[in-house]
């Protein structure tokens, strides 16, 4: 079920008042009645693979356990805690990358005939994201930052939570399990504050993503026919594409979140307002980002060694995060090439330099800082066709193709009108963004006193929804992961 | 609760107006201009048809019978009923509508080919928007053309759901539901991996059966076209027998006759044909003089 489908429109509505109005006189059956309503969400797609998730959720709860009891006993827990860990690694290995691994033996091995050893599994939707959900909490209890619960129900509802449960926030059990526990109460301005999330995550996901994508999906696969300036546009779409695409995914799923009282974490902060890769870092796809910091990063040594060692944890930390996107050489080497644009900020020690919000009490940002920000995106930029393109050569010639190719010249666009809305519309979203850009939430209109006002401008986004619907019913890029 | 209930429901009953409003509009505007596929339902509804000679058809029906050159040719008043897409299913449907609101035709030159006698559905389904709540378009098209319960009951998003752009990809004007494209040979049609596997259906065919007979119960006179197709496709699917079995047969049964352009000069040029299986207007308005003077002898 996707969250920009009709079918969504027509659970979500039901699910919140059975909620609140049903299941609200008692938490366990109010969590129940998540797990069950999670599990149609997800069934919707495969009903083959609930078992699958099941399966992942219930061995999780049980090694949180049975670490915790024996916790005191010598190497047990540590051997749980990595049975754990193999087991769902083991899962997500064996459906996402086998049949890459396979194509890579057979390459060398095989003189490139893979087919008999490859599998050709189905991709269970966002296994990427609740394996690494269920993975943070067994960590977790085994490294003593939370009591495991013997609440199975609690837990299943922890892991499978619909509104995150395909595309993230990976949430961590420290923040999320808690929540299960303890009884919500309905507040209105959480409630409220949700609906404009979704709608400003639709905003972006069909306006901006799904009208990129046409322009994207027509110039990226056949860029030999055309010019530089065409190829250039493409990429700087592709970049607003996916941004619209994931953190507008975000937004529906942290605002039906708060729909039902629950608060999830914050996964993008506007990262195209970034003055230098760390900093961009620091704000795109922040759950993935502060996953491998704390269960990756840190454990290796994090910052607190040497110059070698940190390059070292940085490569690996990259690298990961590439390969956590899908099994092709185009995400590790996405992962390489920022790891790169890090590698002189960690030589310099400027890693942390921007840890604050770019012009922090002011209207407009300075000369400075606009070519800061400018750079960092189309360095972003230059990573995003590496990530989209089919292959290496795919991304090499693409690259070298933008440049090669009458790169100043007018680009190429079918329909001139069309794609006047568009820059318009992502013009608009920077202009919100940037006005929130301090704020966790987007389309925080308090200023404007009048309720009529504020209305009539919700319905505008509506309507702007409904009318630059392109009509091609795309999925969530990130399902794919 | 009350209050983000009460709130909400303000916010969806507006949006509600706002988007019937919309549609009102979009379906207002799409009804009054001539444009593509729109203006030939909007001919039938409003009953400004009242064609002696009808041509009937797919695309190419649609892209190759001009009836400006066969009305001056033949002395007659035509209109070209060719529906983008569709085969005889569709086509029957149409020709229907057109019965109810128009009187019957004397002639109707049906274009046939392969494509014809297969089933067709959920093709297009835009060009149904603008009369949408017509009780007929109710009863006879959409439970047939896939439309979601979200596309037959919400306001406007029918059109926003197709893509609004998408409302307007093929708008070329056509003159009596004729539509001349000055389109230029596209070479890469003839890589296309087009399906040419054939099967008439049984539901298609009984259709078209049942429409020959009627028409032949009524004395309009029926006349089946071949019209061009670039000589690539026809070496490519041949002559499946099966097809050309079942128009001979019909023919034979309700006395009609086949004129079959297929071996026509026209077929082994490229510069008469903008894809395989499609006249441009050059193209077609050559072969409609040379159908209209193929007519002449077999008009009663």
């Amino acid at each position: 079920m996707l969250f920009n489908s009709i079918e969504f429109a027509i659970f979500l509505p039901i699910v919140f008042l059975l909620y609140w109005f049903v299941f609200n006189k008692k938490l366990t059956l109010q969590n129940l009645f998540i797990v069950a309503v999670s599990y149609l969400f997800y069934g919707w797609w495969d009903w083959r693979f609930l078992l699958l998730i099941a399966f992942t959720t219930f061995c999780s709860w049980g090694s949180g356990l049975l670490i915790h009891k024996y916790r005191h006993a010598g190497k047990t827990a540590k051997r749980i805690s990595a049975a754990n860990i193999i087991l769902n690694l083991g899962i997500l290995g064996v459906f996402k990358y086998y049949d890459f691994f396979a194509r890579q033996f057979a390459d060398v091995f095989l003189h490139g005939q893979a087919d008999s050893i490859l599998l050709h599994l189905i991709l269970p939707v966002g296994i990427s994201f609740y394996t690494f959900q269920a993975l943070s909490y067994s960590i977790d209890v085994y490294r003593g930052k939370l009591e495991p619960t013997r609440n199975i129900i609690q837990f299943f509802a922890f892991v499978s939570f619909f509104p995150q449960l395909v595309a993230g926030p990976i949430e961590r059990a420290t923040n999320l399990l808690p929540q299960f526990g303890a009884p919500r109460t309905f507040n209105y301005r959480d409630a409220a504050e949700g609906m404009r999330q979704i709608l400003w995550g639709l905003f972006k996901k069909i306006v901006i993503a799904d009208n990129c994508a046409i322009y994207v999906n027509t110039v990226f696969p056949n860029f030999e026919s055309y010019n530089g300036s065409t190829l250039l546009l493409a990429a700087i779409l592709f970049a607003f594409q996916i941004y619209g695409d994931f953190s507008g995914y975000s937004d529906i799923a942290i605002g039906t979140a708060k729909l039902f009282g629950i608060r999830l974490m914050r996964n993008f902060n506007v990262p195209y307002f970034s003055r230098d890769i760390a900093e961009f870092w620091r704000r795109w796809h922040i759950s993935l980002t502060t996953w491998f910091r704390d269960y990756v990063y840190i454990p290796l040594g994090g910052s607190r060694c040497s110059k070698a060692k940190i390059i070292r944890n940085t490569f690996v930390i990259f690298l990961l995060s590439g390969f956590w996107h899908g099994a092709n050489w185009t995400f590790i080497a996405w992962g390489a090439y920022h790891a790169l644009l890090f590698l002189p900020l960690i030589l310099l020690g400027k890693n942390r330099r921007y840890r604050d919000t770019v012009a922090e009490g002011r209207m407009l940002p300075n000369i400075k800082e606009c070519g800061q920000m400018l750079l960092t995106f189309l360095l972003a930029t230059i990573g995003w066709i590496i990530f989209r393109a089919d292959n290496i050569g795919h991304a090499w010639h693409y690259i070298t193709a933008i440049i090669g190719q009458n790169l100043l010249t007018i680009p190429s666009h079918p329909d001139p009108i069309h794609y006047m809305h568009l820059f318009t519309f992502i013009f608009l979203m920077l202009v919100e963004e940037w006005c929130h850009r301090s704020q966790g939430c987007p389309l925080q209109f308090s200023r404007i006193k009048s309720r009529a006002v504020r209305f009539t401008l919700y319905l505008i986004i509506l309507v702007t929804i409904t009318l630059f619907n392109p009509g091609t019913g795309n999925q969530f890029i990130y399902f794919q992961f | 609760m009350k209050k983000l209930l009460l709130r909400t429901f303000a916010f969806i009953a507006l949006a509600t107006v706002v988007m019937m409003v919309l549609d009102l509009c979009l379906t207002t505007q799409l009804r009054q201009r001539h444009l593509g596929p729109y203006s030939c339902w909007t001919d039938i509804f409003h009953s400004r048809i009242n064609a002696d000679l009808l041509i009937m058809g797919n695309s190419r029906a649609w892209a190759h019978f001009s009836p400006a050159i066969l009305d001056s040719t033949l002395h007659t008043h035509s209109y070209n009923l060719g529906h983008d897409g569709s085969a005889f299913n569709r086509q029957y449907t149409r020709y229907l509508l057109y019965r109810k609101y128009n009187p019957k035709p004397r002639i109707i030159i049906q274009n046939i080919d392969p494509p014809t006698l297969t089933y067709t559905t959920g093709y297009d389904q835009y060009q149904y928007f603008p009369y949408f709540y017509n009780a007929d378009v109710r009863r006879w098209i959409v439970p047939n053309e896939q439309f979601t319960l979200a596309d037959r009951t919400l306001p406007f998003y029918r059109y926003s759901n197709f893509g609004f752009r998408n409302l307007f990809k093929d708008i070329s004007p056509s003159v009596k539901g004729y539509c001349g494209r000055d389109y230029l040979w596209d070479v890469d049609t003839l890589n296309l991996d087009i399906d040419t596997s054939f099967i008439a259906d049984p539901r298609t065919l009984a259709s078209f059966e049942q429409f020959l007979a009627d028409a032949t119960a009524e004395g309009i006179q029926v006349i089946m076209v071949h019209s061009p197709i670039q000589s690539y496709l026809t070496r490519r699917y041949g002559d499946p027998p099966q097809m050309w079995f079942i128009y001979h047969q019909l023919a034979d049964k309700y006395n009609v006759p086949i004129l079959n352009y297929l071996n026509n000069p026209l077929c082994d040029s490229t510069e008469y044909f903008f894809n395989i299986m499609h006249l441009n207007r050059q193209g077609a308005e050559i072969f409609t003089r040379q159908l209209a003077e193929d007519l002449k002898p077999l008009l009663k």
